[in-house]
């Protein structure tokens, strides 16, 4: 049985998580999507990881959500030993350049919401290519 | 881009210039049809999708600020305002 890599996503708007989804879809052999509704989730799920277990591959983070938003959250996964070099991209409908630099600033991508389905076009390899070279390998070995 | 230029372009044109340019604003759903609201320059693009933003129904360009209501009564003030108490 093949292990499946983990991505994590945050996102209050059940639109984009069903975007995401299809936007993993051919990779759903080898790839686990597991969504969240806000940070305060997310960084509760990675709190809740035993030492046994993978930690994930891949965060994909909205900006605006209720409870923890995404620059919250980003910065408390950069505080945790455990999570501080997971690849982590911010995925947001902002265009604001002071967002940028804040992703920039703790290490992370940034990358715009496609407005339609037509335009997701490779999203899923640019979201890959943020993996680890090990991990996108082995995403990509499977298709 | 002025807003005739904007509506003289095809669909497909339509949206990547959103996508390059346009700053979002808000959306509203209705049934299985969502409508996200984005200003491009000095007017309004409202872009109408149906299935969860596989088809698009509509593109329609606005240089009031008259659509703006409705979709910022979308906005919690309450829930902005505990977050800045953070």
């Amino acid at each position: 049985m093949t292990l499946k890599h983990t991505v994590l996503y945050a996102d209050d708007d059940v639109d984009d998580i069903e975007l995401l989804k299809d936007v993993f879809l051919p990779y759903s052999n080898n790839v686990e999507l597991v969504t969240f509704a806000n940070g305060f989730q997310l960084i509760s799920y990675l709190q809740n990881l035993k030492t046994e277990d993978a930690s994930p591959c891949l965060i994909i983070l909205d900006i605006n959500m209720p409870l923890l938003d995404g620059k919250e959250t980003l910065i408390e996964i950069r505080n945790s030993y455990r999570t501080k070099e997971v690849p982590v991209i911010l995925f947001t409908t902002s265009s604001q350049p002071r967002d940028k630099e804040f992703a920039f600033k703790y290490n992370a991508g940034f990358i715009t919401k496609p407005l339609n389905y037509q335009q997701l076009g490779h999203i899923a390899d640019i979201f890959i290519d943020y993996c680890s070279d090990e991990v996108k390998k082995s995403i990509r070995k499977v298709i | 881009m002025i807003m005739l230029e904007f509506s003289l372009l095809t669909a497909e044109k339509q949206i990547e210039e959103l996508y390059k340019g346009g700053v979002y604003i808000g959306k509203l759903e209705n049934n299985k049809e969502i409508t996200m609201l984005y200003q491009l320059d000095s007017f309004y693009v409202e872009i109408t999708f149906s299935n969860y933003r596989k088809f698009i129904s509509k593109i329609k360009c606005y240089d009031t600020m008259d659509k703006l209501l409705c979709y910022i009564e979308q906005v919690t003030i309450d829930e902005d305002l505990r977050c800045v108490e953070k």
